[in-house]
């Protein structure tokens, strides 16, 4: 099994999260993490990041008058 | 009345008001976000406006292969992208296949962490984000992430599209929506962890 290290897990680490993975880079993985507290804290933080990314805000619903306004140049558009 | 997919296509093709009504409800905000992500909120009223005009034109073509939704946010990524050549501000892809180099400062010459991550303040987004002033900070730092990472991020975190989706609407290759989904996380990584040191938002 091939040593990894921390750069390397750092480096992959959204392919471990989105998958598919290798049995033997999962195991590699595992073993590194058992071994290694900073990558244990990096990715449980990456984690994290991606829920906080996931609260960012988002574009607000458009108003009544908003809508109204394209439903109007849509229907009249000559298309 | 329009839960049905083909039906408010159909309702569409036929220039049914309410069908249009139905549509930008639906699918608007999503649009403009996307559009946000990529050309910055001062055109992306305009092109996404200039996308639903584009979508109702091409529509008789739309081939209904892929949802609505996913038709009209590739519209708009085109659309997008066309204004980014237009005043020069896309940046070629074509040269991504380095290594993520955002955090490539902190590992020694055998790979190992030389500066170590902090410990957070915070086990859980909701936490994380009880702070104002990180969220303004976060939502700052998205919206100016360069290449193509804030619709990507976006697109996957916010959105839920997976990567097939994603290499769908943006039209990249899915090795270049893994890269630009790892910077994009590693630098709101850097960010938030950046925060959480000095308590100031990143300036990069």
């Amino acid at each position: 099994m091939p040593l990894l290290t921390c750069r390397q897990i750092t480096d992959t680490a959204s392919d471990y999260l989105e998958g598919p993975v290798t049995l033997t880079r999962r195991l590699s993985l595992s073993m590194h993490l058992l071994m290694c507290k900073h990558c244990r804290r990096y990715f449980r933080q990456l984690e994290l990041t991606r829920g906080v990314a996931a609260r960012a805000t988002q574009s607000s619903e458009p108003t009544d008058a908003e809508i109204e306004t394209l439903v109007g140049r849509l229907r009249n558009q000559d298309i | 009345m329009f839960d049905d997919e083909d039906a408010l296509i159909d309702a569409l093709l036929a220039k049914d008001e309410g069908a249009f009504r139905h549509a930008i409800q639906q699918h608007h905000s999503a649009m403009l976000h996307l559009a946000r992500t990529i050309v910055g909120s001062h055109i992306a009223d305009e092109v996404v406006q200039e996308s639903w005009f584009s979508a109702m034109r091409a529509l008789p073509k739309f081939e209904r292969r892929s949802k609505l939704k996913t038709w009209l946010m590739r519209i708009v990524a085109n659309e997008a992208k066309t204004r980014l050549r237009k005043e020069s501000r896309l940046v070629s892809l074509d040269a991504m296949t380095e290594p993520d180099s955002v955090l490539a400062g902190r590992f020694n010459e055998r790979g190992e962490w030389q500066t170590t991550p902090v410990e957070w303040e915070g086990d859980s987004p909701d936490a994380l984000l009880s702070s104002h002033e990180l969220k303004d900070c976060i939502d700052e730092m998205i919206a100016g992430l360069p290449e193509l990472q804030g619709a990507t991020l976006s697109l996957r975190e916010q959105q839920d599209y997976s990567l097939a989706e994603i290499c769908n609407i943006l039209e990249v290759s899915e090795s270049n929506v893994r890269v630009l989904l790892h910077r994009a996380r590693n630098r709101l990584f850097r960010c938030i962890e950046h925060f959480q040191d000095t308590g100031d938002c990143c300036t990069d």
